[in-house]
This record gives C-alpha cells, sequence and structure tokens, in this order.
C-alpha cells in the first residue's frame, strides 16, 4: 500500500460520508457542517481549556485530587468510548476490510487503514486535545517531572484503540451469524447498562451512610447542647456563673460543640478520601487504564519509574493486541480460521413451536391471530426490538434499586394509586418506538402483507396485538414490583390492572396512525432509521415525547377523581377508581374499534408509500 | 372469457422519469407469458403495477376480471394470486415453515392442507434441509426458492414471477420450469420476467418486450420469433442488433502475455508477503521488443530476469 492508495481510500470515505449526508436532506447537511464545527471548536478549546486548568488549578492541589481527576477523565473517556462502539457495532461499517481486498492493496495496508480509521471518533476528536493540554498544563504548573503524562496519554489512547480493534474483530466473527448478530448487540447493552449501574448502585449505599452519619451527628449535637444547659445549670446553682449569664454560656458550648463535630467531620471525610484513594491507586496498579492516572501521580511525587513502565507497559499490550488482530484477520481472509460447523438439524414438523404456529387467539379471526403470532415471534427475534425492550428493564433497575435502597415507602393511601399509572406511562414510552413504527421493522416483509388477501384492519389489529404481550406484560410485572413496596388496597390494584389495556389501546390509535402516516426504515440489528426522513423522524420524536402527557390524561381523571374525594371524605374510594376505569377501558376500547375502521382506509391508500419507505433497506 | 391481465395505457412516472409509458398489455387465460426487456426498460414497475405493490400514475389494470386497487375486488385478487416481487416479500426472522404456515394461514387454507403443500415444496425446492434457518441467514438463491414456495402455496391462478430464475441452482431451475409448464397446462395463467432468454423460449407461450417504458411488441412466442432465435428478435426489437459491440480502447492482442507474467509474479509475493494477486492494469505498457517481464516460450512461469 502506497500514498495513493491511501488518499485514495481516505477520498472513498469522504465520498461515502458525503453522499450520506446528502441522502438525508438539505437540513441534515446544515446540521452536519454544524456538528462539525461545534466539534473543532470544542476539540481546540478542550486543549486550552486543559493547558489552562493544568498550569491554573492545579497549582496547589494534592496528589489526591490529581489522582481522582485522571481518574475521572478516563472513566468519562472510557464511558463515552464504549457508548460509540455500542453504536458502531449496531450499524453497517463504511468501510470493512472485505471491501477493500479485491483491491491491488496488502492485507496488511487494509488492516493498519482499517486500524488507523478508528481514530476518527468523536470520544478521541474531544478528549485527546484536553488530555494533552492537561498535561502540558500540570507540567507547567508543577514541574517537568509530569512531561511523562503526555507518553502516558498516548499510550493509554494506543492501547484503548488497539484493545478495542481486537474486541471489534472478535465480535464482527460474532456477528458474521446474523441470528446470533442482534442477540449479541443486546446482551453486550446489557452488560454495558449493568457496569454503568455500578456506581449508581455504590453511590446509592453512599447516600444511604451519609445520611445515616448526619443524623448520628444532629444527635450527637443535641446530646452535647443538652449536656451544656445542665452543666451551665449546674453552675447557676452553684453560683459560679450568673443567672443573667445564661444564654451566654450557653451559645457558647452549642457553638464549640459545633465546631468540635465539624472538626470530627472533617476528619472523617480526610479519612474516607485517603482510604478512597487507597483504592483507586490499588484499581489503578491492577487495571491498565489506571496506569495513567497512577504514573502521573507517582511522577508527581518524584518517582518517574512507574509513569515509565506504565507508558512502556501500555505501549507493549497494544502491540501484542495489534499483532493477534492482524494474525487473526489474516487467518480469516487467507481462509485458515477454525470454524465449529452448527449443525442444522432436520426435525419432524410436528413440534410445539409448529403448534403455536395454528393456535387462533380468542375473539380474534383467523388471519388477525396469523399476523399478531408470526408479527410477535419476529418482534421477540429482531435485535431491534430487543434493543427497544431493553429500555422498560433500565426503568425497572434504576427503579428497583431506588426502592430496595429506600424499602417500604410511606405513601398516602389516597395517593398510591398515581405510582403505578406512572409505571403505565413510562412503559408505554419504551414500547413507543416499536408501536409508533409498526412496519418498519418487518422491512421486505411488508410487501407480504401488502400481498395478502386480508382486509387491512386485520393487520392493524394483528400487529397491535402483537406488541401487546410485551408491553401489557412488562406494565403488570412492573405494577407487581410496586405493589410490594408500595402497597394499594385490591379494588385499585384492579382498576390500575384495568388501565393497563385501558392506556394501550389509545397507544395503538396513535402509534396506527404515526404507522401509516410517517413510516421509517429501520436498520437490520439497529432502531437507526435507514434512510432517515427529518418530518418522520421529527414526528416520532414528538409522538414519544408528548404522549405519555396527552394519552394518560383519561387515567389521571379517572385516577384523579377518587383521590380528591377521598382526600376529602378522608376514605377510601377504591370502588371509585374501579368504576372509572371499568368505563373508561369501555370507551377507548370503542373508539379504537371505530378509529381502525377508518384506520384501515389510510392504510390501503397508503401501502405501497409505506413500503417505499419500509423495504430495500441494504445491507 | 376475460384475459387474466388486462391494461390500459398504463402508465407510471417517477420525478421527472416516465418508467413506464402507456402500456397496453393483454394475457390470456393459460397461457405463459414471458416479459422481456433490457435492464431498466420497465419490467419490474409494470409487474409491481399489477400485483398493487406500487401505484400507477395513470392507466386501468384489470386481473381476473377486478382492478387491483379497488379495496374489496383488489383483496378478492389477491386471493387468486401469487406473486414472487423483485425484492422478495420474506420477514427475517421467520423461517421457512413459519413464513410459508403465514402465508396459508392468510389464504385460510385449513392447518392439514398447509402442512401437506408445505412439506411437498420443501421437498421439490430442496429447502426441507434448513427449515430452521431464518429467512435473514438464507443465501440469495434459497430466499427466491422460499418465495416460490409461498407463491404457489395456496395454488393461485395466477402467478406473477420477476425474475425466478436469477440466483437458482441448475437443477431447481430445471425443476420450476417443469412445475410451471404444467402449472400453465391445468389452465392457470403465468406472468414471468427473466433475462434468461433461453428459458424463455423454452416454456413461455407468449411473449411481451417492454423497452424504454414503451411496450414495442406482445404476439405469441411463433409469430415473435418469425423463424430467427428470440435472442435476434429481442435485440431487433430493442434496436441494438447492428450496432457493433463497443471494444475498450486500451485492449490490445499482446497485453495478455505481460499480464499472465505479473499475475505470476505477484503470486510470488502472496507467498511472501501476504500480498493479494495484482493486476497489471496500471503499468504503462513496455515496447513490443522489451520481453524481461514475458513469459519464456516454454511456457515457465519462471522470469528471466
Amino acid at each position: 500500500m502506497n500514498l495513493t492508495h491511501f488518499v485514495a481510500l481516505i477520498q472513498l470515505r469522504y465520498h461515502l460520508t458525503c453522499n450520506q449526508v446528502k441522502k438525508a436532506g438539505k437540513l441534515n447537511i446544515v446540521i452536519s457542517i454544524l456538528a462539525i464545527i461545534c466539534g473543532l471548536i470544542c476539540s481546540v478549546s478542550a486543549f486550552f481549556i486543559g493547558i489552562l486548568g493544568g498550569a491554573v488549578w492545579f497549582q496547589d492541589v494534592s496528589t489526591t485530587t490529581i489522582l481522582i481527576t485522571w481518574n475521572v477523565i478516563v472513566a468519562a473517556f472510557l464511558a463515552m468510548w464504549t457508548v460509540g462502539l455500542l453504536v458502531e457495532l449496531q450499524q453497517t461499517e463504511l468501510m470493512s476490510i472485505d471491501k477493500l481486498l479485491h483491491l491491488p492493496i496488502s492485507l496488511r495496508g487494509a488492516f493498519f487503514l482499517n486500524y488507523s480509521s478508528s481514530f476518527v471518533n468523536t470520544t478521541i476528536i474531544l478528549f485527546t486535545p484536553m488530555m494533552i493540554g492537561l498535561s502540558l498544563g500540570m507540567t507547567l504548573a508543577r514541574g517537568w517531572a509530569l512531561v511523562l503524562s503526555i507518553p502516558l496519554v498516548t499510550g493509554f489512547l494506543f492501547l484503548v484503540t488497539t484493545l478495542t480493534y481486537q474486541l471489534r474483530g472478535w465480535l464482527a466473527r460474532i456477528m458474521e451469524n446474523k441470528r446470533t448478530r442482534g442477540s449479541a448487540i443486546a446482551i453486550i447493552t446489557i452488560v454495558f447498562i449493568m457496569l454503568t449501574q455500578i456506581p449508581n448502585l455504590i453511590n446509592l449505599r453512599y447516600q444511604g451512610s451519609r445520611r445515616e452519619r448526619e443524623r448520628s451527628r444532629e444527635i450527637q449535637l443535641e446530646e452535647i447542647k443538652e449536656l451544656g444547659r445542665m452543666e451551665v445549670d449546674a453552675r447557676i446553682l452553684a453560683g459560679e456563673i450568673q443567672p443573667e449569664e445564661n444564654g451566654y454560656w450557653i451559645s457558647e458550648i452549642e457553638s464549640r460543640a459545633t465546631e468540635q463535630l465539624a472538626e470530627q467531620a472533617r476528619r472523617e471525610k480526610d479519612e474516607r478520601v485517603a482510604y478512597a484513594a487507597g483504592v483507586v491507586e490499588t484499581v489503578d496498579a491492577y487495571l491498565p487504564p489506571g496506569w495513567l492516572p497512577l504514573g502521573v501521580v507517582r511522577a508527581d511525587q518524584g518517582n518517574w519509574i512507574p509513569g515509565l513502565l506504565g507508558s512502556a507497559a501500555m505501549f507493549a499490550i497494544g502491540l501484542v493486541s495489534l499483532n493477534i488482530s492482524y494474525h487473526s484477520s489474516l487467518r480469516k481472509y487467507m481462509g485458515m480460521e477454525r470454524r465449529r460447523r452448527r449443525s442444522v438439524k432436520t426435525s419432524p414438523f410436528k413440534s410445539k413451536l409448529d403448534l403455536f404456529s395454528y393456535t387462533r387467539l380468542p375473539l380474534a379471526s383467523e388471519q388477525v391471530s396469523a399476523v399478531a403470532i408470526f408479527s410477535f415471534r419476529s418482534l421477540m427475534r429482531a435485535p431491534e426490538s430487543k434493543m427497544v425492550l431493553i429500555f422498560p428493564l433500565i426503568v425497572g433497575m434504576l427503579g428497583g434499586s431506588f426502592l430496595i435502597g429506600k424499602g417500604k415507602i410511606d405513601v398516602p393511601l389516597v395517593l398510591r394509586s398515581w405510582i403505578p399509572l406512572g409505571v403505565i406511562a413510562m412503559t408505554m414510552f419504551g414500547i413507543a418506538q416499536i408501536l409508533f413504527n409498526q412496519f418498519g421493522i418487518d422491512r421486505d416483509g411488508f410487501r407480504a402483507f401488502v400481498l395478502s388477501p386480508i382486509n387491512r384492519r386485520d393487520i392493524l389489529m394483528g400487529k397491535n396485538l402483537a406488541i401487546a404481550p410485551l408491553a401489557i406484560g412488562i406494565c403488570l410485572v412492573m405494577i407487581f414490583v410496586v405493589q410490594i413496596f408500595v402497597p394499594q388496597e385490591f379494588l385499585s390494584l384492579l382498576a390500575t390492572g384495568l388501565q393497563v389495556p385501558a392506556v394501550y389501546l389509545l397507544y395503538c390509535i396513535l402509534g396506527n396512525l404515526i404507522s401509516i402516516f410517517f413510516p421509517m426504515g429501520i436498520k437490520r440489528g439497529s432502531m437507526q432509521p435507514a434512510n432517515p426522513r427529518l418530518v418522520s423522524m421529527l414526528i416520532m420524536i414528538v409522538g414519544i415525547m408528548v404522549a405519555p402527557a396527552i394519552l394518560m390524561i383519561p387515567s389521571m381523571i379517572a385516577c384523579g377523581i377518587p383521590s380528591i374525594v377521598g382526600a376529602a371524605t378522608d376514605r377510601s374510594m377504591g370502588w371509585l377508581f374501579l368504576l372509572l376505569s371499568s368505563v373508561q377501558l369501555a370507551v377507548v376500547w370503542g373508539a379504537y374499534r371505530k378509529i381502525i375502521n377508518q384506520q384501515e382506509n389510510w392504510l390501503w391508500k397508503r401501502e405501497s408509500k409505506i413500503l417505499d419507505v419500509v423495504a430495500n433497506i441494504p445491507e | 372469457m376475460n384475459p387474466a391481465i388486462r391494461t390500459n395505457n398504463l402508465t407510471k412516472d417517477f420525478e421527472g422519469f416516465r418508467a413506464v409509458n402507456q402500456v397496453n398489455l393483454t394475457v390470456e387465460r393459460g397461457s405463459l407469458f414471458g416479459f422481456l426487456g433490457p435492464n431498466g426498460a420497465g419490467k419490474s414497475t409494470t409487474i409491481k403495477m399489477l400485483t398493487g405493490i406500487l401505484a400507477p400514475s395513470s392507466g386501468d389494470i384489470d386481473l381476473l376480471g377486478g382492478n387491483p386497487w379497488d379495496p374489496v375486488e383488489g383483496i378478492k385478487i389477491k386471493k387468486q394470486t401469487g406473486v414472487v416481487p423483485e425484492d422478495l416479500a420474506l420477514f427475517d426472522n421467520l423461517t421457512a415453515r413459519e413464513y410459508l404456515t403465514f402465508v396459508g394461514r392468510m389464504h385460510l387454507l385449513d392447518k392439514t392442507t398447509i402442512i401437506q403443500r408445505s412439506e411437498e415444496l420443501l421437498q421439490l425446492l430442496k429447502l426441507e434441509g434448513v427449515e430452521k434457518k431464518l429467512a435473514v441467514e438464507y443465501s440469495h438463491g434459497m430466499k427466491k426458492k422460499l418465495a416460490l414456495a409461498a407463491a404457489l402455496l395456496p395454488n393461485p391462478d395466477l402467478l406473477f414471477l420477476d425474475e425466478p430464475f436469477e440466483g437458482v441452482d441448475a437443477v431447481t431451475a430445471r425443476v420450476i420450469r417443469d412445475l410451471l409448464t404444467n402449472y400453465v397446462a391445468r389452465g392457470s395463467t403465468v406472468f414471468v420476467t427473466s433475462h434468461v432468454l433461453e428459458i424463455v423460449e423454452r416454456i413461455c407461450t407468449h411473449v411481451g418486450i417492454i423497452a424504454n417504458g414503451i411496450l414495442v411488441e406482445q404476439s405469441s412466442l411463433e409469430e415473435l420469433r418469425k423463424g430467427n432465435s428470440l435472442e435476434q428478435r429481442f435485440l431487433q426489437l430493442v434496436g441494438t442488433v447492428d450496432e457493433p459491440t463497443p471494444n475498450l480502447t486500451w485492449l490490445d492482442g499482446g497485453r495478455s502475455l505481460r499480464e499472465a507474467a505479473g499475475v505470476f509474479e505477484n503470486t510470488a509475493e502472496l507467498s511472501g508477503e501476504n500480498e493479494l494477486p495484482r493486476s497489471d492494469a496500471h503499468r504503462p505498457l513496455e515496447p513490443p521488443g522489451d520481453t524481461k517481464n514475458s513469459i519464456p516460450a516454454s511456457g515457465s512461469a519462471e522470469s528471466t530476469e
């Protein structure tokens, strides 16, 4: 590979990016240009802020502050880097090695070009100037020893990019199988979410112990004040002080006690910080990304060796990783890769799954049942829907950790029904991405609906039924969890149960409308729009954001009236909530049946336009 | 009896471009109609309009006596038609059996019929071994076969097949060919587009040729050929038969040997440095007398250097 190849490939990448931006419309071009300008400004600013910050703020700080600062930077870098990696995994690579290998360039050239393209990354563009700037600033402020932070930063970047490249190669091999691709993305995302929740859980625990400490300090203060008052009383009785000096002495004792406790709190805080710094240093010593902050701190303390060893070790690990990646790519493209062949077993037709294929759902026609069952099955296997279903999981985890941290919550009985309503709204918010673009995930499959000899109303009802188990199921599970921590009376619980289908039907009415008039093609394996159209995207975003406020109004009325009456009469109004929820469900069901007949006509008229948008999505 | 397909001034305009221009097509029942045309002539656009996938800009369509774009008649017509569209109509995340079951249920076939027909179709099209794979994992040829199976499953009166032989192996192509012939023999109608003129010549009873969106010919195969081969007639009708095949300006007789030498040379590089075979096309051609990189007359692959 020579310079001509390199320039040609850079040009290719430039044209690919430009065409992608142009395809999305003029507004997108403007937004992209603005984003590039903002990115460049941020990048340059980050460099100067880094220098200024390092030179001014870090002049007189302790080594612990330096340690924590660099660890925060490293953690932020890795978090943003991982998010970028997750996004990248979901989209098709602009320029993979496969697309270069038929050209007259060596595999080594293609490999290094592909690796170097991983440097064109938002995280690198934003963080690198800032880290270099901070290193320079700290060098100016604290002495030449800290110049070592520059090789440490470059070593860190090399380590992260090479290990990521190796990981990407490994994941790419896993994702070659389109069936496992989606599951892999979903698992990686869940693992990432779990990891990001660790600081949250630590924080919840820390907040709990902080509250305990504050409480114990308040008790201690009260005790000291009480003892002080008793002592002053005793001294007055003994005639040591005059009664008119009572106020002066009491305030004196109180202020001394407050100072004493504040001093104790400071000491405890310093001890905790020192302990945390010790833990962070230990973790840094064992985890390679931590060698950057540790090396900087040791250099600041006058010891160059850990920093030198750290940067050398990071470069060494990076080189080994790059070497492994290169040889595994070589094995793959030379056909020397050992591969486990998955045997495809032929099985008799009569299996349990096939029985499910012929199930007719209660109260639904044969065709509605077929659309519902096969759409549900398709949805459950689609990685993109798995990604969307993670959202309620996140909310559940956050809510769960909050509730577990708090224990049982003391909410007045008349207000308890509002919490499950919030849970329903949040779950529907999460599901809306699928519900508001019901044909997007079908892609070429939507053509099967267009060619099918069935009423378009049956397609809509079948689609709504396919998503119902997910939406209603998640709602019911989360209501059950809330019931454990914030129990409501039985009638209110029943009413909440009725609220779930009532809200879901309203979401279906809106979801059908948006799906028919503003469809969006979705890339395989992600929820990213394939050919983003501004109006459709805006409608989708506004729809998702505004829907909870509008579609929850009937539920808020059904729940609000019993709450107000209950608060006024000081009596439980569960029966009223149940009655209003039953009426609400009946009215919504009637409206749904009426509106879906009109939506059928719209779908018939627009199905070829929908097909034009959702089908023929490139790999 | 009404023809199976009749169009009147069928037209499709895209932005600033007329893909199909006032096409008047008549396909009699019981015929195997081959719809031919060069790339981009408007074959697939026409088939999309006929099957209700793409709305026509103007003109009328009569399919089995009804209008496929009418909400009531359209559904009746869809019950009697099977379609293999250009970009297929498969769900990525369903297996072959599941997809066939879905199509069968859409056509309100009973369970026994669906099972029996699915079994036969999967065996006939050699798909029974990959029944557990999702459609997204299939090769293009396998997807085509599955789409064909789905089109045949409801036993329709009218079949639309857009390039059914594209990407399909020779054995399956023969199976499809025989199947279509038998299908027409029992009175059904098949409308097929294909680039493979030999197959069209062998199986079709009637042929229509479209070029630049205009239907330039439609008649029975015998009438169309007039003693010539279908290829000759096709080239005459699309207006390219008299044009000489243009040649590339840089192709000359002496190049092949030098190129072969270049490939050998680079193969040696490949074994040493993992370089891929390199084309010589970017190198300037050397004067005829220079034999530095040419293969010796004996045919040895070694360089004379």
